[in-house]
């Protein structure tokens, strides 16, 4: 289709219109008044009009002929199965990209709002994140609940960890602890002191003396004893060494144990009120495949890490609210919305005029997670193709032929049917920071782009396999033939530009001159260029020439005024301007 | 005797703060000096004993020191000892200093090498007529003796406080455990004063291992105390040396201070003092 378009299009472009027409600026031949150029009065009669200003007449966007291009964007944009995008082709210019929106978005209003994706973290060691499919317009629901979930533990958990009864029964597991290691060493110190020796506990640790009626024995006493008494001794302190040591050495395993039974205190006081919490929006996303699983690993993780919500709260848990949403220490918790929900409802139509990968595929922020701390993800921001998803995406042929990289990536997308997350460059966020793995997005829409011949020639050169993802194309003519209804259709065209960009309502001569501009512009052979940018331009010219006198009516002299300046302009590449 | 502490307008007393050289403190035990000076109008005298017995074993080529996380022995080099002792002792005091500074106690510093019952003796017998020696040191397993040395050679000193490694709290009513009637009105008269710095008022509590004797002192107490607004008054039956009633009793009035009599039914000398210190949240003045 491709190929085949771009055959049909270099047969019509022999004939465009638009390069039939000079630009203004160049040649003057066919300028308004000259000799061999359509007399700009002729064509129209401003009487046939049937109105004194375009104030009377109804305003209109709608694009006037374009039936076949319409409905084979409708077709493709109806129709489903693998590799139904659209190609349209069109001149380069705001009316096409506009006339293809306006289509979209109509189609888009009466389908159905596509479900919603979530990103949340997986809580394991891997650190990579899973895609949630969440019902059509849920998902800032979802997102919300879990923030609002985080506030209420921030507030709940310090006052249950600063409650009496915890406070008493966490001391009670250390002092179990400590008097564990404290008897073994009481119970030694005894039997030392029997053998007239004494465990000190001097300010570097314990220490081991020997001892005479409660006292350390003064080295010069203990010198003056004999030799084979020494040694006892000192084979005793040995020996009262070792044990020292073993009590101490012992101190992995009852620390390992004093840790479970803190573990499990915390869990008990942080779990009920992480579950009383989480239970809440488990039952409002009940039947929500996923949430269930997520909602569960996501308790397990708070009660884990329900040490942050204290130290988030300040030292000795000082009732301070704490906002949980831009604190990188529970920037896990986070759910990510990888959708916009549509204000009025219907499937999305997204345009994306600079479609770098970021703004394609979204990106990910990382923020620090603190002293010793993996960076953590504070955002993933949607790409178009995530905003797009179910809906339809629009893109400029010559934008993507200027990001090879995207192309590619787009072209990788549209084959696995999924969204992967695989920058070529870091991430927003620290140097050095991780990127974790996003779980991939099924890709569900119609992929809309907008380019010239030439331009989609060009693309189908760069990657040939693009070609079997469009195959639907949707061609928008250049000009329409001129006839009682198109001449019409032009007026309300005009009186559309006129109410967009609130200029003065243009006179019925005014209005015939520049129907008769698009005629010239078409090459005065019985039709009207659809060049609208070209036609807009010179009504806000015209505007700028009537306000200027004072007028509040735009006449036919502005008209002839604004086009004879912009004989004296050079051609500019915008001279197709926005409608 | 505590009557002594209690009497009013006396003004030479003092609290010794011990601060043993193993640099362990119970933060407890230091807030309970405060507010015993404060209640009674005292200064704290804080005092850091150097063990002279640990100098007397760092002459020894085999002495060796091994720290509480069992790193390992290592040798104990005089020098050493001495540095490390000096820096103990400063922070220490530092530390009582700012807590005095808070408190707006009088405080004055000292440090010792001595032997520790010696140099507290020492301290005790240069002020009069009343000093009450608060350790420092958390009351841990073993410390029995070492109080019972205390209260047996320190002639000088009229009660001692302990803090236990569960003390956290220093404010809120004083539990008076009373055991024998006549010492009702200076434990009293202790009791109101300290609670007129812990925020709280007087839980008074007799105590006694005969349901007789103790129905007929309830009686005489109720008598003397009237219908005006006393304190709270509760009796407890135990055994002698059963401190679990009395633990429960403070922690339930959420206690900011027990005052009990040393070598008592409660706080006999005969047992072990370890269930009641490893359980109470406050600090425990023992009075003679």
């Amino acid at each position: 289709m491709f190929f085949k378009r771009a055959k049909q299009d270099k047969k019509k472009s022999s004939k465009t219109p638009a390069e039939a027409a000079p630009p203004e600026g160049e040649n003057d031949a066919s300028a308004p008044g000259s000799a061999e150029a359509e007399p700009a009065r002729a064509g129209t009669d401003p009487k046939s009009l049937g109105f004194e200003t375009t104030a009377e007449i109804e305003a209109s966007d709608a694009p006037i002929g374009q039936s076949k291009a319409l409905e084979a964007l409708a077709f493709g944009a109806g129709i489903k199965g693998p590799g139904y995008n659209i190609l349209v082709t069109g001149r380069d210019g705001a009316e096409t990209h506009a006339a293809v929106r306006a289509k979209l978005q109509d189609i888009a209003g009466k389908a159905e709002w596509p479900t919603d994706w979530i990103y949340v973290s997986s809580f394991d060691a891997s650190g990579h994140y899973r895609a949630i499919e969440l019902p059509a317009g849920t998902a800032k629901t979802f997102s919300e609940r879990m923030a609002q979930a985080l506030d209420r533990l921030a507030d709940a958990l310090p006052a249950a960890f600063a409650a009496d009864d915890y406070e008493l029964r966490r001391r009670t597991i250390d002092e179990e602890f400590r008097f564990s290691r404290e008897d073994a060493l009481d119970t030694l110190r005894r039997e030392a002191e029997a053998q007239n020796i004494a465990l000190l506990r001097t300010p570097a640790g314990i220490a081991v003396a020997p001892i005479l009626d409660g006292k350390v024995v003064k080295s010069d006493v203990f010198n003056s004893v004999p030799e084979s008494l020494r040694r006892e001794v000192q084979t005793k302190i040995a020996a009262l060494e070792k044990e020292i040591e073993a009590i101490l050495a012992e101190r992995p395993d009852a620390e390992k144990e004093r840790r479970a039974q803190l573990l499990a205190l915390n869990e008990q006081v942080a779990g009920r009120h992480v579950r009383a919490v989480l239970d809440e929006l488990q039952n409002e996303f009940a039947d929500v495949i996923g949430t269930k699983s997520y909602l569960k690993a996501a308790a397990r993780d708070l009660v884990r890490n329900a040490g942050v919500f204290l130290a988030a709260a300040g030292h000795d848990s000082v009732r301070i609210p704490v906002g949980t949403m831009g604190d990188a220490r529970f920037a896990r918790y986070r759910v990510h919305v990888m959708t916009v929900p549509a204000g009025g409802g219907g499937a999305p139509v997204v345009e994306e005029p600079n479609p770098t990968y970021t703004n394609l595929f979204g990106r990910i922020e990382l923020g620090s997670g603190g002293e010793a701390q993996p960076s953590q993800v504070m955002r993933i921001k949607p790409g178009a193709l995530h905003r797009a998803n179910g809906g339809f995406l629009i893109l400029d042929a010559r934008a993507l032929l200027a990001a090879p990289n995207v192309r590619d990536a787009l072209l990788r997308a549209l084959e696995a049917e999924e969204i992967r997350f695989d920058p070529p460059a870091d991430p927003v966020g620290l140097a050095g920071g991780e990127i974790p793995d996003l779980e991939s997005i099924p890709l569900g829409l119609k992929l809309v782009v907008i380019g010239d011949a030439e331009a989609h020639r060009q693309l189908a050169k760069s990657a040939p396999q693009l070609k079997r993802h469009f195959k639907v194309e949707a061609v928008f003519d250049d000009a329409v033939a001129r006839s009682p209804e198109t001449v019409a259709a032009f007026a309300r065209l005009i009186a559309g530009i006129v109410a967009r960009n609130e200029l003065k309502p243009v006179d019925a001569e005014g209005v015939a001159m520049l129907i008769d501009e698009a005629g010239r512009r078409a090459g005065g052979n019985g039709e009207l260029s659809l060049e609208i940018g070209h036609i807009a331009d010179i009504c806000r010219e015209a505007d700028h020439w009537a306000g200027g006198a004072g007028r509040l009516i735009t006449s036919v002299g502005d008209i002839e005024r604004a086009l004879q300046s912009r004989k004296g302009r050079p051609a500019q590449a915008g001279s197709e301007g926005s409608t | 005797m505590i009557a002594h502490v209690a009497a009013a307008g006396e003004g030479r007393g003092r609290v010794v703060l011990w601060l043993g050289s193993s640099a362990q403190t119970s933060a407890s035990a230091i807030e309970a000096a405060m507010l015993v000076a404060r209640a009674f109008q005292s200064e704290v005298e804080s005092l850091f004993v150097e063990d002279r017995q640990f100098f007397d074993l760092a002459e020894f080529p085999f002495a060796r020191v091994i720290g509480a996380n069992g790193e390992g022995w290592q040798s104990m080099p005089r020098a050493d000892l001495e540095r490390k002792m000096r820096f103990v002792g400063a922070a220490l005091q530092r530390k009582v200093a700012d807590e005095a500074r808070k408190a707006a106690v009088p405080f004055q510093g000292r440090v010792v090498r001595d032997d520790p019952l010696n140099a507290v003796a020492k301290a005790c017998a240069e002020n009069g007529p009343w000093n009450v020696i608060t350790i420092a040191e958390p009351f841990g397993a073993g410390d029995e003796t070492r109080l019972g040395q205390v209260f047996a050679n320190v002639a000088d000193t009229t009660g001692v406080i302990i803090a236990g490694p569960m003390a956290r709290r220093t404010q809120g009513p004083v539990v008076a455990v009373v055991e024998q009637f006549e010492r009702l009105e200076p434990m009293m008269r202790a009791a109101k004063r300290l609670a007129g710095v812990t925020g709280g008022d007087v839980k008074l509590m007799l105590a006694g291992d005969r349901l007789d004797e103790l129905s007929w002192m309830e009686g005489r107490v109720r008598l003397l105390l009237g219908d005006n607004d006393g304190p709270s008054l509760e009796t407890v039956l135990a055994a002698r040396g059963d401190v679990v009633p009395i633990v429960e009793a403070a922690r339930r009035h959420k206690g900011g201070f027990l005052l009990a009599q040393y070598g008592g039914q409660v706080v006999s000398q005969e047992t072990s003092l370890r269930p009641l210190a490893s359980a109470l949240e406050c600090p425990l003045l023992l009075v003679r």
